[in-house]
């Protein structure tokens, strides 16, 4: 069941900004605060994007940079063929969605309630799947 | 009805996409691993489970053996947890297909004979012969050491192929003749259900004891060869 966002996430985060360094944080408090310095802006690049109300300046954010909700519609294809698509940052990528999620997997007081969500989710997943050659064992008169 | 009842081993494929990489990739996520020393209760209780474990299985093998340990502990916490999952509902095992499961016997299986060659060709070659055994029968048994040898990977991938594809189809047949007979006659049900039952039973106990089994056979193949 936690795959299913990790796996959304995952994409996402291919077409975030990257993270200075791709290592492995294995404390989550300290990847999330790496993850709130880098998503403002003005904190990483202090001089260029300039978020002022005067809608005349211009915006000189690189564009490889900018996060996806700020990329216009039209450099959209160019955006996206300029992201990072090598192994390592494939992997960097699953690392940083699996660890935006570990704080749901990793709890202090599990329980066997949670356990059995996640089973029971895997089952219907896999109901879904297979619903195409399970729709011939309906109990009708004629199939 | 035949093919009913083989669609559950197909490979699942979605859209033309390889489903069974991620059908395969799910138990990992319910093993996360910790860096903590006190950690929460599902990793200490697979830190136990693990803890059993090894010192089981690995306690018999000297120094050079040991060194196997991460890669037998993970082997049977895979196939455990694979077979484990495939006893929901609807679920896809991936232990019932044979290339998966020669996939992961042949490469250990050569690891240890291999291992065994290089550093102690002389005992290796002795397992070939038995001791006590009279002269006029040794050609004859050295042909039949060799074919015992390499048969242990086909015997290690198809023994668990088996088990659990024919585990999981009784489940299938006994369960539909319960729901046939239910209609027809409730009493014949109610007996055809609770053999479902005992054989729901049999199959977890199957499910852990497979993956018990070829990982304490790889480990006794490393055995002999370390």
């Amino acid at each position: 069941m936690y795959y299913v966002p990790v796996m959304l996430h995952t994409f996402l985060e291919i077409f975030r900004k990257t993270l200075k360094e791709d290592v492995i944080i294995l404390n989550v408090q300290v990847m999330e605060q790496a993850q709130k310095k880098c998503c403002s802006n003005q904190e990483l690049n202090p001089g260029l994007k300039m978020m002022t109300e005067d809608s005349k300046t211009a915006s000189v954010v690189p564009l490889k940079e900018e996060k996806l909700l700020e990329v216009d519609l039209g450099e959209l294809p160019s955006w996206i063929l300029m992201r990072d698509f090598t192994p390592s940052g494939i992997a960097g990528a699953v690392q940083r969605g699996y660890y935006r999620y570990y704080k749901y997997v990793n709890v202090k007081r599990g329980s066997l309630a949670r356990l059995s969500l996640v089973l029971a989710a895997n089952a219907v997943f896999n109901y879904r799947r297979s619903y195409k050659e399970l729709k011939h064992e309906r109990p009708r008169k004629y199939h | 009805m035949n093919e009913n009842l083989f669609t559950s081993f197909i490979t699942p494929m979605m859209l033309g996409l390889p489903l069974v990489t991620l059908i395969i990739l799910f138990p990992s996520l319910l093993f996360p691993s910790s860096n903590r020393l006190i950690n929460n209760r599902l990793v200490s209780l697979q830190q136990w489970a693990l803890q059993l474990m090894s010192k089981q299985m690995m306690s018999i093998h000297n120094t050079k053996g040991q060194t196997w340990t991460l890669m037998l502990m993970s082997l049977i916490l895979f196939i455990g947890s694979t077979n484990l999952l495939g006893l929901l509902p609807h679920s896809f095992t991936p232990t019932t297909q044979l290339s998966m499961n020669l996939g992961m016997a042949i490469p250990l299986w050569a690891g240890a004979v291999i291992t065994g060659f290089r550093n102690k060709t002389k005992a290796s070659l002795a397992h070939f012969l038995p001791q006590g055994t009279p002269t006029p029968l040794i050609p004859m048994l050295v042909i039949i050491e060799t074919i015992s040898l390499f048969i242990q990977p086909m015997a290690l991938a198809v023994r668990l192929t088996a088990n659990i594809t024919a585990g999981h189809l009784l489940i299938h047949l006994i369960g539909g003749a319960t729901l046939a007979l239910t209609s027809i006659s409730p009493t014949t049900a109610l007996i055809t259900f609770i053999i479902l039952i005992l054989l729901t039973i049999l199959e977890f106990a199957v499910a852990m004891i497979q993956a018990y089994v070829f990982t304490l056979l790889v480990s006794l193949y490393l055995h002999d060869n370390t």
